[in-house]
């Protein structure tokens, strides 16, 4: 964050409030728990947290800070009036500020307002990551993580982020059935399930992740922003969807799905086209198939069944059409 | 001939095997199978432009006869140095990497608003791009539907026939944007290159397509499973059509267009228009406006530094793009309209760069602009700002306003209500006339 927003060039007498509107926005707090005055006020009391520009070992940069360039007056947020002497300290003092802030935000119900903000921003931020995008943050289970978040009793000082998805990870919220496949999965979830369900391997020859990704909206360890990609149906246009199913063709197709990986598929016996279709539907699916889905699947068996070719060669045409397919299923861009 | 070519393609979906949902298309399907809009005026279309990150308006459009503005202590390293902004009005001077817009400008198609912000701004990139894109402001609840949704679903409802290229997202890898999200019965297609833009199959590919087509048709009462399948249907109705537009010749040399997503996105539009096809409206984007650092090389302030570069970008690529019009006769059927979340703050801050700031101008461009300059003189007299930043005058809402009623023939006031309409635009509109065509709607 010191390069990236930029709090390396932030100094007394001119401080810049990328990296202390940031923190606050995106990293803690959430909107609405600031004024524009804090704003302010915290890039102040950061100013003079840099890098040193020296080249080290592995690593270019280095953390620095640098005294002269920290404003040394009195700075105020959230009420509180401060100045610290001292490597840090009003940076210190600062992250407590944030961390024990009350949240003040108009738009959250009264029940909200006893808890602190950066408890209730990012348990309500791990919950949509990991439970359900559709849980809002006014919802009772972002309370009841934010409290153990923020006191739970195995770490005194709080916050303690391990011992927090311990507990959601163990939680009954996974069980419940709103909130069973309603996330859209995001590209890399789409490329690396699709590879573990199959067990298949890109390979160097083959490897083509990478560049699919970046056509389904995600270029991998380079967000659009600050505030990363945007999830949820944000993923889902037709440019994108497109790119998903080409990815499933391309996976389906002998360079990946070799002859040999899909003749050792299914035993020659239990060939039956219910089977291949069960076959997949465990695999990728897990629920049930809608009815007319699994009638439009059989068709598409039959008609390469009722055409010509070798029993070699429509195997093999079922089997790859069916991993394109049933990637192609509305249900399979969910999780 | 497209209705000809898109009933082939129905005909290869439908024709090849027969599934037993067949009589349960939705439909948007079959409405999209013919290339018709006739709730939107044929010969409007809308190209907005997104300059993502907050783009620092001051420096875009130089307040030439300004004294803060030049007085040394406001922008030491960022200002545009006397002389090299090229003169507009002799109030204003563009950048100096804005030469060709300056030329159209000069031919009287140009038109810049001064002064657009929002009471109680935002300064959030994201909380302030969802103002813009829902056309809102604080204080109200986010709608469900951009404002671009909001006013197509008022004038479209009950409209058949509708285009499958009706709204375009042209050039981006960002997604959808929100002010299109929600037209009811469209998702529009989203396109990074026709180049990438095609099913492959790598075999049995009819039978496959079909197939495809016929699991994502099937109808559904989870609002997640009908969003994908109306996305897949937009794939299905749209890649030939992006086909037949990725094969039409530029009009201008090789790279006119530069390689961003902005010249890329105004290359495919200018493409999608000489074909024929019936979109109403593109978005496009320019991203990386938010200029905290090096905004400008104190070297070279004109030429060099962040802001320059994009400047540079969106010169060559507008230019590209209003030439092509011109030279294909369809300059007075468009009108393109930037927009950025916010702009900077009037006083630099210590690393060559802009913090986030309120008031900001925009462009207006097509044939039918009345060009020049609109919503007065920015003010940068410190007593004047509020903490640092430019007062707004124009409420954003009637730029958009001026675009639904002057463009598209159609009312503003249910999109942005009784009382702000009454009491806000309605007001501002007479400021902002920068449109020939003459028609205002009569919203109340």
């Amino acid at each position: 964050m010191l390069i990236y927003l930029d709090n390396r060039l932030n100094k007394k007498g001119k401080p810049q409030e990328n990296y202390a509107r940031e923190i606050m926005e995106l990293f803690s707090m959430g909107v609405g728990n600031y004024t524009e005055e804090d704003v302010r006020e915290v890039a102040r009391a950061f100013t003079g947290e840099t890098i040193n520009a020296q080249c080290a070992d592995n690593w270019p940069y280095s953390y620095v800070f640098d005294a002269g360039k920290h404003d040394g007056n009195l700075k105020s947020v959230f009420g509180q009036v401060f100045n610290f002497e001292g490597e840090a300290e009003d940076t210190n003092y600062v992250i407590d500020l944030i961390l024990d802030r009350i949240s003040g935000a108009t738009d959250i119900s009264p029940a909200h307002a006893t808890h602190p903000a950066t408890a209730l921003y990012m348990s309500w931020k791990i919950l949509t990551w990991f439970v359900s995008e559709s849980i809002t943050i006014e919802a009772p289970a972002v309370r009841e993580l934010a409290e153990f978040f923020h006191t739970n009793p195995v770490d005194g000082d709080g916050y303690h982020i391990r011992q927090t998805l311990r507990k959601l990870f163990k939680s009954q919220l996974f069980y419940r059935p709103e909130y069973r496949y309603t996330m859209y999965k995001h590209p890399a979830d789409f490329v690396v399930m699709a590879l573990r369900n199959l067990q298949l391997h890109e390979n160097s020859y083959t490897g083509q992740a990478r560049s699919f990704l970046q056509r389904m909206g995600m270029r991998v360890f380079s967000p659009p922003n600050v505030a990363g990609w945007n999830h949820g149906q944000a993923w889902v246009n037709s440019g994108y969807l497109l790119n998903r199913y080409n990815y499933a063709n391309r996976l389906s197709s002998s360079a990946i799905a070799t002859n040999e990986w899909v003749d050792d598929l299914i035993p020659a016996r239990q060939r039956n086209h219910d089977a291949m279709i069960e076959f997949f539907r465990a695999r990728l699916i897990q629920t049930e198939l809608r009815p007319q889905e699994y009638a439009i699947l059989n068709d598409f068996l039959s008609e390469i069944q009722n055409g010509g070719g070798s029993a070699q060669s429509k195997y093999r045409r079922k089997i790859r059409g069916l991993i394109h397919l049933m990637m192609a299923l509305p249900q399979y861009q969910l999780k | 001939m497209k209705a000809t070519r898109r009933d082939a393609l129905r005909l290869g979906l439908s024709g090849v095997a027969c599934f037993c949902i067949e009589a349960t298309v939705p439909r948007w399907i079959l409405r999209s199978a013919q290339a018709m809009v006739d709730c939107l005026p044929p010969d409007r279309i809308l190209i907005i432009l997104q300059q993502a990150g907050g783009n620092d308006g001051l420096n875009m459009v130089i307040p030439r006869t300004d004294e803060t503005y030049y007085d040394g202590r406001t922008r030491p390293s960022l200002q545009i140095p006397r002389g090299i902004e090229i003169n507009l009005d002799g109030l204003n001077g563009f950048h100096p990497r804005l030469d060709k817009l300056a030329g159209w400008f000069q031919q009287g198609i140009v038109g810049i608003v001064q002064n657009v912000g929002y009471e109680n701004p935002n300064f959030s990139h994201f909380t302030s791009t969802d103002y813009w894109e829902f056309g809102t402001i604080p204080g109200a609840p986010l709608p469900k539907q951009g404002w671009v949704a909001r006013f197509y679903d008022n004038a479209c409802a009950g409209a058949e026939n509708v285009d499958a290229l009706l709204a375009v997202v042209a050039g981006t890898s960002g997604g959808t944007p929100d002010a299109l999200n929600g037209m009811t019965g469209y998702a529009p297609p989203t396109i990074d290159s026709p180049d990438a833009y095609d099913l492959e199959v790598s075999s049995d590919r009819a039978l496959r397509l079909a197939a495809i087509s016929a699991l994502n048709s099937i109808p559904t009462l989870d609002p997640h499973i009908d969003f994908l399948q109306r996305s897949q249907n937009a794939v299905e109705v749209s890649t030939q059509d992006i086909a037949v537009a990725g094969e039409v010749p530029l009009l201008v040399e090789d790279g006119a267009y530069t390689s961003d997503s902005l010249g890329q996105g105004l290359k495919l539009a200018s493409q999608i228009i000489r074909a024929g096809f019936g979109t109403r409206i593109f978005y496009v984007r320019q991203g990386g406006y938010d200029t905290h650092a090096n905004q400008v090389n104190a070297a070279d302030p004109a030429n060099s530094g962040r802001h320059a570069v994009l400047m540079s970008n969106l010169n060559s690529s507008i230019d590209a793009f209003l030439r092509e019009m011109e030279l294909s006769g369809n300059l007075d059927r468009v009108l393109i309209m930037t927009f950025s979340e916010f702009g900077r703050r009037v006083a630099e801050n210590g690393s060559a760069g802009t913090d986030h700031g309120a008031g900001n101008c925009l462009f207006v461009i097509g044939g039918q602009v009345r060009g020049g300059v609109y919503g007065g003189q920015p003010d940068l007299n410190s007593e004047n700002l509020i903490r640092g930043n430019l007062r707004h005058r124009i409420d954003f809402r009637t730029v958009y306003a001026r675009v639904i009623e002057s463009w598209f023939e159609t009312q503003a006031l249910p999109i942005f209500g009784q009382l702000d309409y009454d009491t806000i635009i309605l007001p501002q509109l007479p400021e902002i006339d920068f449109l020939n065509t003459a028609s205002l709607v009569q919203s109340r």
